[in-house]
């Protein structure tokens, strides 16, 4: 990747992101204000929506100018590992081509990039002017679904999509919002917890474990970030993996509250104890106390 | 399992387990490595622990924005003073250092006579592996004056005013201070920041009412108004936002001209 263009490009991506959504919550109140805003930001959505509709050329142009970056500067993304992606792999990835992405950008990417919605934004750029994604038709795998009958809705879809819209979001966005920063994620942590595990725990059941349920990987995730940090240490974090694959196999689903109850489990050995010095005996005593 | 039913010596002494002994770590930062001193004060039981190998000097990096945690054994020589390293590309944001000593194993913790307060008196007390026998403060690689407040030029501001606003869209605690165009090329100088960080702590009363749940940075926040023993914003009566804002980033007298410089703020745009 460009670093020239990566140490100048968070700036006008924040700045674009919080011009092109209206905030309704911002203008509770001074509703007059509101509306005016509203007015100003939807002739930017439509700009954007145009641009979606007129194909990659012109939103690759038009992604570039929002982002400052000149026409003939090479982004230099990593290498995409398939011709192209469909809607439907694009906007929900199965299991399998989650793995091969991990893959293919395992050490082309790292966590500190992985983390910002910017960096995965100006991937899509560079990939969707390599044309692949969308095979030409960029409007349903970037704007349609979910509640997309209104043009806010659309272009959260977008943005969420491309790298996530942490204005709205917060940081979580990034990691649950973003199918491809997810896949890539999802693939890096699972490889941890085979790593740390000794292979007691394999990278593809993890992974399996991990992909099951989106709002269970979005709230781990959230833990991780804000709440438990502690969950990070790649140990603790086997023990949350290892623990959701007993209740995947016990009750055939996860569900949000069983990681939330299992983190909360984790965060309290991890108060006092350090986790990777912590034995499994007594990290299985604190699970099942 | 009671996680909290052994002594440990903390830091911010906010235990009261050892009578008389002291932990005092020094952490200097650097972008990419940290030289931790593990300050350890009349703790001879501790110390002969270290001897023995039964506990080790360690400490703890967290990067929450990265997902990234570890902890570093001491490896130096002397092993209180420890060299901490990590790859620029592994962090991003705040990384927390937390320096401690760790039990190595499972063992008997026999502390000489008058070491231990008397609620431990004729206790068995069995330490785990992993049991953190001192713990420091978390140290963080960016002030928290920076990690507070993110300062923004608003051109539609009239001259000389400020305006402060809670970023809701931050996961931890976090302000935009916008600044009229006259006055942001004086962002830098420590009085306009301080200025701002006051705002700033005006809003906090309603916010984060539940310590057991801060962020880290509101954690942190907290831990500071306690050790100097300020009120924080949960007792509305007695929070003073001038008061927790000096706490965070005193006013430093400007320096006369014969002292040279007078820009150094807190933080940057």
């Amino acid at each position: 990747m460009n670093d020239d263009i990566l140490g100048r490009v968070e700036a006008p991506f924040s700045a674009w992101q919080q011009a092109i959504v209206f905030d309704a919550k911002r203008y509770k109140r001074w509703k007059d204000r509101g509306e005016s805003v509203k007015t100003e930001v939807r002739v930017r959505q439509r700009a954007l929506e145009r641009a979606v509709c007129n194909g990659p050329d012109v939103l690759g142009r038009y992604l570039r100018k929002q982002l400052g970056i000149d026409a003939d500067e090479r982004i230099g993304a990593p290498p995409f590992p398939r011709e192209a992606l469909s809607v439907n792999e694009y906007r929900d990835p199965p299991r399998e081509l989650e793995v091969d992405l991990g893959r293919a950008w395992a050490t082309a990417v790292s966590p500190r990039w992985a983390s910002r919605a910017f960096y995965w934004l100006l991937c899509h750029v560079d990939w969707i002017e390599q044309g692949r994604l969308g095979e030409g038709n960029l409007r349903p795998m970037l704007m349609e679904g979910g509640r997309d009958r209104e043009l806010e809705g659309r272009v959260r879809n977008l943005l969420r999509r491309t790298g996530g819209i942490p204005v709205i979001r917060g940081k979580v966005s990034v990691f649950s919002d973003c199918t491809l920063a997810r896949a890539w994620w999802r693939h890096r942590l699972s490889q941890e917890i085979a790593r740390v595990t000794n292979g007691e725990t394999p990278a593809q059941k993890a992974h399996r474990i991990l992909h099951h349920n989106r709002p269970a990987w979005e709230r781990l995730a959230l833990l991780s970030i804000r709440r438990v940090t502690v969950i990070n240490h790649a140990e603790a974090r086997a023990a949350v993996v290892d623990q959701l694959g007993r209740r995947l196999e016990a009750d055939g689903r996860i569900r949000e509250k069983h990681v939330q109850r299992i983190a909360g489990t984790i965060a309290r050995v991890g108060l006092r104890y350090s986790i990777p010095h912590v034995g499994n005996a007594l990290m299985a005593e604190a699970m099942y106390s | 399992m009671n996680t909290l039913s052994l002594p440990v010596l903390l830091q911010d002494r906010s235990r009261l387990d050892w009578r008389v002994a002291k932990y005092d770590p020094e952490v200097r930062l650097l972008p990419t490595r940290a030289t931790v001193f593990h300050i350890l004060r009349a703790a001879p039981t501790l110390e002969r622990l270290v001897r023995e190998g039964l506990a080790q000097w360690a400490t703890e990096l967290r990067c929450p924005k990265t997902l990234f945690a570890r902890v570093e054994p001491s490896a130096g020589s002397p092993p209180t003073t420890q060299s901490v390293e990590w790859k620029r590309e592994h962090v991003d944001g705040d990384l927390f250092l937390i320096p401690g000593l760790v039990a190595l194993e499972d063992f008997d913790l026999s502390p000489g006579p008058e070491e231990l307060t008397s609620v431990w008196e004729n206790l068995r007390l069995r330490i785990r592996a992993g049991w953190w026998l001192a713990q420091g403060l978390a140290f963080r690689t960016r002030t928290l004056g920076q990690s507070l407040l993110k300062l923004k030029l608003e051109e539609r501001l009239p001259n000389g005013q400020m305006r402060i606003e809670r970023d809701e869209s931050a996961d931890d605690l976090r302000f935009h201070v916008h600044m009229a165009r006259d006055i942001w090329p004086e962002r830098r100088h420590r009085h306009i920041q301080v200025a701002a960080l006051i705002g700033a702590m005006g809003r906090m009363v309603g916010a984060f009412e539940s310590p057991d749940e801060d962020p880290p940075v509101v954690g942190q926040v907290r831990t500071r108004l306690r050790e100097s023993g300020v009120s924080d914003w949960s007792d509305p009566d007695r929070f003073d936002p001038a008061r927790a804002a000096t706490v965070i980033e005193e006013f430093r007298p400007t320096p006369t001209a014969a002292s040279g410089n007078t820009r150094h703020g807190t933080t940057s745009s």
